[in-house]
């Protein structure tokens, strides 16, 4: 061993699951990183992302400071500037448009890749402070479903009982990709009898390993969800004493009339006709809907595999009333619900200052929500959940011209969001655009007057709450370990950003310990506990938690028929909707286009886009390869490695076949996030959830040809 | 007795945090994105994806590969300088950098093409992380790192134990008893 | 063993010293003798040329130590410079040149082969050169200094092209020849001979193949080799001749131990009497491909030879059911393997796909050899091996599509894959 080495506790930022991370350092330098054998979670586990963070530290085509764009935008050219001069260059722009057109004329776009913790609630602060809503990242992933399940039981449970369940079900997510550091859980149960099913259109990874495995068509899952259901019912293998005494439907008399085409369009949701719809027969369909009843212990995963689709809320619904009438809601073996943050100041996102009624309160948990609907939000639902204007709407706002200017942070918009053509038109409206980003990304060429440089997650220290799987009661503080040239954290461009923007009163440090002190005031933590406790303990595991305090729902139980939904206007129980392009819905374009042709992760070692220049990961998967069944690639003439094109209505793009079993026949799958193969090119931008505002993005009808290689770059 | 890295197949889950882990432990190529695109890097520990049988009935499994450190190391007995031997205590098959010519006898011998070769064209793998164990920690990085629990490490003899008490379980379940004890 | 056994080694290569340390490490305690016609401790005829051209200290070439530690440690007698004479098998006893008889129990044969000369004239000249010992390896590196302008190698076989690769790197211009139509005449399939060919004469190297050399003159301190193909004579200032070896069994009484090309040894590295074992470049082995028995002289199967040998005559049962000749080798930045006859094939299938080659030939559906170049080798092993344990367990690897990364992949799932 040679040199000084110290050893700091951290948390990984690579995806919002918020892994722990112990970093080595030697002589002050990033050494190595791994995992925290002391958490519960991970059990020292650390994922293929989170261990190339050194190269993170390292990697030349990162931003290093701030960059002014010149010449006109998609050039790609840009000079250097200080920060003092791109924070008032923003801020000139922004108070200008406020000045002439109100300050909701500058949007405040975020995404994914900054976190949805801390420094979420740090944009809002500094988006409310300014006088406007923050925008985007919700429509697309994770809300839509909370939407659906907070009508159902008033909460999200994302804690599996793993250690108790004797049935674990992947329905739309994929552990190998998505909080893999808690798949252990999953194998440890398996190794003492408990069934893992696997619900999933690709037929790789975890769900090659599952003792069942329903091959989906995507987009259908609802109609899996309520086939499952209507079996339950029919054998009566339904908890009654849970249904009867907590839910609001007992006896499932409104249930079961729904089920049994008491609904809108008259159909009975029996196995048989789900089979038509989801290409599994009916007998798997009885068998696991039977299984899943009568076993003790279920927990139900889902993930992104259920989004992008119009019935995305209403399948949420759907599988949180499976989790209801099998008894395994917030039970021994199932799915609970934990205290997801600690007690948060109610204040820190200055509600008041974009909805002047904004009640006091005490004190908020998970998501600083202005309680009202904000001007121009066709999706209060949406809003209520996480306080972020709807993605259509705000969209909408930039087209209609009623948004001049605006902020893009941790999102890349122009390769990431359906219809890549129509974004561009659209976004383009905006007269100034800043970004934030460690990287210049296909949203900064096409759109950015100036680009802000971002620390990425060894470059910070922020408190850190938010977690994907097995969400535990327990804050920790990531620590920043390093610099990288002039980049800086996102919470404290907030701070620099609002001082420019002259709201300094409510940003009046640049010390991270009054944030987090402001933010957690209500819960007693302290930044100092945090730096060094490492973490802080909330709260505890409970079952059954609403034995005493009920459901914060209409009627104080559970809603299996939703009251809330009734009473707005939407289906109170979950009617089928097909997605918004199908051989079923419309043939027509099936015809032409009669390919299913769906996207989703990239790979365990990608996020979204991220990660492409990082090389050890990009050594693992260089390039962007379509998945394409062996049969079709038979018929087509197509063998592995063959440049395919893909059309649909929207659009074309290229790319590279691997030719394979894992995708099924007639669909063809491709991964997200390749700027040299994007699907945005082909997906549907305009057909939306009603209640959620999700696009059907993730799944549409394109036509495969074979095509020429193209010169290799 | 010696230690050995077990890899359990069927918990392989194909999330390829070992191959991270391993490149990142031993500071190994690439390390700019030219060279990661050209793919000739060399590689300790590897994660493919094997996909057989036809649609309908496929299968698909994933392999972490890594040197095996073989008992009786075919490429012990190919390499013709005595670069590499077998260390019977810890079970690792070490390579003595100074003694190779990369003449490519070991990858020729090897049954599961292990052999890697960096720009130096010397041949170069696993070494069972010598300086890691040696600075005290008590895994492997691929090992410590797997999120699936699928690579282990230990005494060939209590890993043999750990597998055989799981089959028997197995065992057990499958013909319909309850085995609630924990393993 | 009882204390007063007494084992014979005739030899000094990889066998024998593989063969030595089975004996100890299975309990062997009878006495060693191991007697030799060279002075030094065992080496590796492979790597002759690797000190020539400089990459290897003189000390490397011997893989067990350039020192005699190792006799000492597994108790061994030694008798060297001495070269066996004859070997009795009625009288049990070993006799040397020198009149030294020594009796044994049981006797290995380990005593390799040597450089194949063919009896032409010229060939005993100053500077005609082979390649498989320390010594030939010290001549030719002194022959570098001089700074030889032309260099004609006579073999196009695996030490051949080594030895172009080192008069290359020296400067000289190079010509190749050998009398088959094309390199690697044993080893590789006119196609891939013919990409590798081509690549050399891009490189400058003058390949003159289809003619047997005839005679070797030298006239104003320049030597000429003049071909069967009577067209002009190739002028030198050195020729190194790597047309083959021949294995060291001239002492061997063919009334009394069977001999085909080399020394015939069953599956224990028996000969044909019960208390003679032979292994290495002298021994004639199972080839698992052909069926037949077969000299493959390669350092790994001598090793394996007289391990299992050792093991043997210590009392220790063991097998090696045979081997595959394989060679991987490379030169000039490019890399060549290849394992079975592939001149033996009816039909052959070549892949040329990112930066690869992959040749197979078939006899029917059997395999009988592989061909691989550049970043293709990187699956040598991984099919031989495959290919190898088909062999020796008669259930033999689906090859149908031997070489892809499908089956690369699938034969490793084999090994991890429980019944």
């Amino acid at each position: 061993m040679n040199g000084n080495v110290t050893e700091v506790l951290t948390v990984c930022g690579a995806c919002t699951n918020s892994c722990s991370l112990k970093v080595k350092l030697k002589d002050g330098k990033v050494d190595k990183v791994e995992g925290y054998a002391k958490d519960p979670r991970t059990k020292g586990a650390i994922c293929s992302k989170g261990l190339s963070a050194k190269q993170m530290l390292q990697d030349p085509r990162r931003l290093k400071y701030p960059v002014k764009r010149v010449g006109e935008r998609g050039e790609n050219k840009w000079e250097r500037i200080s920060w003092e001069e791109a924070l008032k260059t923003i801020a000139e722009a922004f108070n200008k448009v406020k000045a002439e057109h109100g300050p909701r004329a500058v949007g405040f776009y975020n995404g994914q890749a900054s976190g949805w913790g801390f420094p979420y609630q740090m944009y809002e602060r500094m988006a409310h402070a300014f006088g406007a809503d923050v925008s985007w990242g919700t429509s697309e992933c994770f809300v839509p479903r909370v939407i659906g399940q907070a009508m159902t039981y008033a909460g999200v449970p994302m804690f599996p009982d793993y250690e108790k369940a004797n049935m674990i079900v992947y329905w739309g997510r994929q552990p190998a990709f998505s909080s893999s550091t808690q798949s252990h859980f999953a194998l440890d149960a398996r190794d003492r009898g408990c069934k893992i099913v696997a619900i999933d259109p690709l037929h790789f990874h975890m769900a090659a390993k599952a003792d069942r495995y329903l091959r989906i068509e995507p987009g259908t899952d609802l109609a899996l969800a309520l086939a499952v259901l209507y079996v339950i019912v029919e054998k009566d293998l339904w908890d009654h004493e849970f249904v009867d005494n907590y839910t609001n439907d007992p006896g499932l008399s409104k249930l079961r009339d729904h089920l049994w085409g008491g609904n809108s369009d008259q159909i009975v949701y029996t196995p048989e006709w789900a089979a038509e719809v989801t290409g599994i027969p009916a007998k798997e369909i009885r068998s696991f809907a039977e299984e899943l009843a009568t076993t003790k212990g279920v927990c139900i995963i889902t993930g992104h595999g259920l989004e992008g689709r119009i019935n995305v809320t209403q399948t949420a619904r759907a599988i949180a009333i499976l989790r209801l009438v099998t008894g395994n809601f917030d039970a021994p073996g199932g799915d609970l619900v934990t205290t997801m943050s600690p007690k948060l100041n109610a204040e820190f996102t200055l509600n008041h200052m974009v909805n002047p009624d904004e009640p006091s309160r005490e004190f908020v948990e998970f998501f600083n929500v202005p309680q009202y609907n904000p001007p121009e939000c066709h999706y209060p639902l949406l809003y209520a959940m996480q306080g972020c204007m709807p993605t259509p709407d705000a969209m909408d706002l930039v087209e209609n011209g009623t948004v001049k200017a605006g902020i893009i942070q941790a999102c890349n918009p122009l390769l990431m969001f359906p219809n890549a053509a129509k974004v561009k038109e659209i976004l383009s409206k905006l007269e100034f655009v800043a970004v934030v980003d460690p990287y210049i990304t296909e949203t900064c060429i096409q759109l950015a007057d100036i680009v802000l440089p971002a620390a990425m997650f060894l470059e910070k220290t922020e408190p850190e709450y938010f977690q994907y799987d097995r969400f535990s009661p327990y804050i920790r503080l990531r620590k920043q370990v390093a610099t990288f040239e002039e980049a800086l954290p996102d919470w404290l461009i907030c701070v620099k950003l609002a001082n420019a923007l002259g709201l300094g009163e409510y940003f009046p440090s640049e010390d991270i310990a009054y944030y987090t002190d402001l933010m957690l005031k209500p819960s007693g933590i302290t930044y100092e506990q945090l730096s060094k406790e490492f973490w802080v303990w909330f709260g505890e595991i409970e079952y059954r938690k609403y034995q005493k305090s009920g459901f914060a729902l209409p009627g104080g139980k559970a809603n299996i028929f939703s009251e809330v939904f009734a009473q707005i206007g939407y289906d109170p129980l979950p009617r089928f909707v097909e997605g918004a392009e199908n051989r079923r819905s419309t043939p027509d374009v099936a015809k032409e286009y009669p390919f299913i042709c769906f996207t989703g992760r990239p790979g365990p070692m990608y996020v979204h886009d991220q990660g492409r220049t990082l090389p050890w990961i990009r050594e693992m998967r260089p390039e962007a390869l379509a998945m394409v069944n062996t049969l079709d690639a038979e018929k087509q003439g197509i063998q592995d490695g063959d440049m395919i094109e893909l059309t649909s209505l929207r659009g074309k793009m290229k790319i590279k076949a691997h030719v394979t079993n894992i995708v099924s026949e007639g669909s063809v799958y491709v991964p997200g996030g390749w700027p040299d193969a994007n699907y945005n090119e082909l997906s549907i931008d305009d057909k939306f959830c009603p209640i959620s505002s999700q696009a059907n993005y993730t799944s549409c009808l394109a036509q495969m040809t074979k095509t020429e290689k193209e010169a290799l770059s | 007795m010696s230690k050995a890295i077990y890899f359990d197949i069927d918990r392989c889950i194909g999330c390829f945090a070992c191959q991270s882990a391993c490149k990142q432990e031993n500071d190994l190529a690439p390390h700019t994105l030219e060279e990661a695109l050209s793919q000739t890097a060399p590689i300790w520990r590897r994660v493919m994806e094997v996909e057989q049988g036809d649609y309908g009935q496929e299968t698909v499994s994933y392999i972490s590969l890594s040197c095996m450190h073989c008992a009786d190391a075919p490429c012990v007995i190919a390499c013709p300088t005595g670069a590499l031997s077998r260390d019977k205590e810890s079970g690792r098959v070490l390579m003595n950098e100074s003694k190779c010519i990369g003449c490519k006898m070991c990858l020729q011998a090897c049954p599961f093409g292990i052999p890697q070769y960096g720009k130096d064209d010397l041949m170069q793998k696993c070494n069972l992380c010598l300086d890691r164990l040696q600075d005290g920690e008590a895994e492997p990085a691929c090992v410590a790192s797997c999120p699936a629990k699928a690579l282990r490490y230990g005494d060939t003899a209590e890993l043999s134990k750990k597998e055989q008490t799981k089959v028997a379980a197995r065992l057990v379940l499958a013909t319909g008893n309850k085995y609630s004890a924990g393993i | 063993m009882p204390k007063n056994e007494k084992i014979c080694i005739i030899g000094n290569g990889g066998a024998a010293v593989e063969a030595v340390k089975a004996l100890r490490e299975n309990q062997y305690e009878g006495e060693i003798h191991l007697v030799s016609d060279s002075a030094q401790p065992a080496y590796n005829p492979m790597l002759t040329t690797y000190y020539v051209s400089g990459k290897i200290e003189f000390e490397a070439m011997f893989p067990y130590g350039c020192n005699m530690d190792l006799y000492e440690q597994y108790d061994v007698t030694l008798h060297l410079g001495s070269p066996v004479a004859g070997l009795d098998t009625k009288t049990k006893t070993l006799s040397t040149a020198s009149g030294a008889v020594y009796p044994y129990d049981k006797c290995l044969v380990a005593t390799g082969a040597s450089p194949f000369l063919p009896p032409i004239e010229g060939m005993d000249r100053e500077r005609v050169y082979t390649m498989r010992t320390v010594e030939d390896a010290q001549k030719l590196k002194e022959a570098l200094e001089k700074k030889p302008g032309k260099a004609l190698v006579i073999g196009a076989s695996m030490v051949g092209i080594k030895v172009v690769e080192l008069l290359y790197d020296a400067g000289a211009e190079v010509c190749l020849a050998d009398m088959a139509p094309c390199l690697f005449p044993l080893a590789a399939h006119q196609e891939c001979a013919c990409v590798i060919e081509n690549r050399l004469t891009d490189k400058g190297i003058r390949l003159r193949f289809g003619a047997g050399i005839e005679k070797i003159l030298e006239a104003d301190g320049k030597l000429s080799g003049y071909f069967s193909d009577g067209k002009p004579p190739e002028e030198a200032d050195l020729i190194a001749v790597c047309i083959g070896v021949r294995p060291n069994l001239g002492f061997i009484d063919r009334e009394q131990i069977e001999i085909d090309r080399g020394i015939l040894v069953d599956d224990h590295m028996r000969t044909s009497d019960p208390d003679v074992y032979a292994a290495g470049d002298v021994a004639q082995g199972m080839n698992l491909l052909t069926g037949k028995k077969q000299i493959i002289g390669l350092w790994p199967n001598a090793r394996y030879q007289g391990r299992t040998a050792g093991r043997n005559m210590a009392g220790a049962e063991d097998v090696y059911s045979g081997a595959i000749p394989h060679n991987i080798t490379h030169f000039m930045h490019m890399v060549f393997s290849g394992f079975g006859d592939l001149t033996s094939g009816t039909r052959t299938e070549t892949e040329e796909r990112n930066g690869g080659y992959v040749q197979r030939a078939w006899n029917g559906s059997n395999l009988v050899g592989v061909n691989m170049l550049d970043s293709s080798c990187a699956q040598i092993g991984i099919i031989k091996s495959a290919v190898e344990k088909g062999l020796q367990t008669g259930t033999p690897a689906e090859f149908e599509q031997l070489c892809s990364t499908k089956l690369r992949d699938k034969l490793l799932l084999e090994h991890f894959k429980r019944a």
